[in-house]
């Protein structure tokens, strides 16, 4: 490798989009006609020009053509929208006051006919990370759909923070972003959201803070979590 | 439902680059594209059972609904309903979807590149400015430019080839 070399193999990206002056660019080309690695180089590069003209510089300067990281999540919100529309009647674990009815109801069912319309259930306990989420109570359960997993939450005395961010991750490390809440003065929480990931592939769930800082986990990788028990059921 | 099309995240990382490209290419206006991209999304998904394989490729399909999601933003925008019949720009041809995909790789892969390798090949490609002059605007030495260009280019070749773009 000679000095001249390597000058002109560095040269190569100003060579190709033709931003050599005269000089510089006829000892390229000297250069080129002798040496079958730096022209082995240059037709690698050749077709970048071209390429890079599909795009103008406005777009590129302000990256106008590449779409939000999130724009994915607001697909599946829409999509667990539509279901809880359609699917209200046996969707909902709501607010306290009908929770105890709604269990005796839900409970019939699932004695009657387990699983017939309801969208099936699995069953995680709270798992605590953060040094104050020990009292914390509750569980999520999560619902397989066609397009993924809905996440639902009831949790009571959630340790203090702004606010919470529900995650979902997946048996390949993959993370998604499921939902957000902000803080409640009673320290309860039932919160829904929803991920892309198969509730097949659905490894773990977990509650942040704001900062990504982890407060609580839920595991539903291999026989840890439940499938639909009295136990849960007792629960809700 | 929808078996033939994959998961949602599958539909979304094969084509919501392209899709927004089209939208954002029509409508000039980021938001805008992206409402159409989810709308778009949404659609084929809860309507997937009208999807037939036969009739031909999900793109076509997907592209059908975006254009026609494209011209309500436009019909909304405008002062006067349009009754016109619809430009024939506005219909996309398997070459075009092509390209389109084509684009937003290339669009992906530049944003993708370190700030000194984007820098370079904006003021060098797109500006037309030589190695000198690129030089004396990012206020680095010529032999600088020359490198952030090199070694630019190489990492977006890389990228490119990756997405299968480049042989």
């Amino acid at each position: 490798m000679t000095p001249e070399h390597l000058e002109v193999r560095e040269a190569l990206g100003a060579y190709v989009l033709g931003a050599l002056d005269p000089a510089e660019r006829r000892r390229v080309e000297g250069h080129l006609s002798e040496c079958d690695h730096c022209a082995a180089e240059l037709t690698r590069l050749s077709p970048l020009p071209g390429l890079l003209s599909r795009v103008t510089a406005t777009e590129v300067r302000g990256e106008l053509l590449v779409p939000r990281d999130d724009l994915l999540d607001g697909v599946i919100t829409r999509l667990a929208d539509t279901e809880r529309t359609l699917r209200t009647q046996v969707q909902r674990w709501r607010a306290a006051t009908i929770a105890a009815c709604l269990v005796a109801l839900v409970a019939a069912v699932f004695t009657v006919e387990p699983w017939r319309s309801e969208p099936n259930r699995r069953f995680a306990a709270v798992d605590p990370v953060a040094a104050d989420a020990t009292d914390t109570t509750g569980q999520a359960a999560a619902i397989a759909w066609e397009w993924g997993t809905t996440v639902e939450l009831q949790l009571a005395d959630l340790p203090r923070r702004d606010g919470y961010v529900l995650w979902a991750i997946a048996e390949d490390g993959r993370r998604e972003r499921a939902g957000t809440w902000g803080a409640t003065s009673s320290g309860a929480a039932q919160v829904r959201g929803a991920s892309s990931i198969d509730r097949s592939e659905l490894r773990r769930v977990e509650v942040t803070d704001r900062e990504g800082r982890v407060i609580m986990g839920f595991d539903f990788s291999g026989d840890s979590a439940k499938w639909r028990s009295d136990d849960a059921g007792g629960a809700l | 439902m929808a078996g033939s099309l994959g998961s949602v995240r599958e539909l979304h990382d094969l084509y919501a680059g392209p899709l927004y490209v089209f939208a954002y290419r029509r409508l000039a206006d980021q938001q805008a594209a992206e409402e159409v991209v989810q709308d778009t999304l949404v659609q084929a998904w809860r309507h997937a059972s009208r999807y037939d394989a036969e009739r031909g490729p999900i793109e076509a399909w997907l592209f059908t609904i975006a254009r026609n999601l494209v011209v309500d933003h436009q019909r909304r925008r405008s002062v006067r309903p349009q009754t016109s019949p619809l430009p024939s720009s506005m219909t996309v041809t398997d070459n075009e979807i092509d390209r389109m995909l084509e684009t937003w790789q290339v669009a992906d892969a530049l944003a993708g590149l370190s700030e000194p390798h984007r820098e370079a090949i904006l003021a060098c490609h797109y500006r037309g400015h030589t190695v000198a002059e690129a030089a004396a605007l990012l206020d680095v030495p010529p032999g600088t430019v020359k490198s952030r260009l090199y070694y630019g280019l190489r990492a977006l070749r890389l990228r490119l080839e990756e997405m299968g773009v480049m042989a």
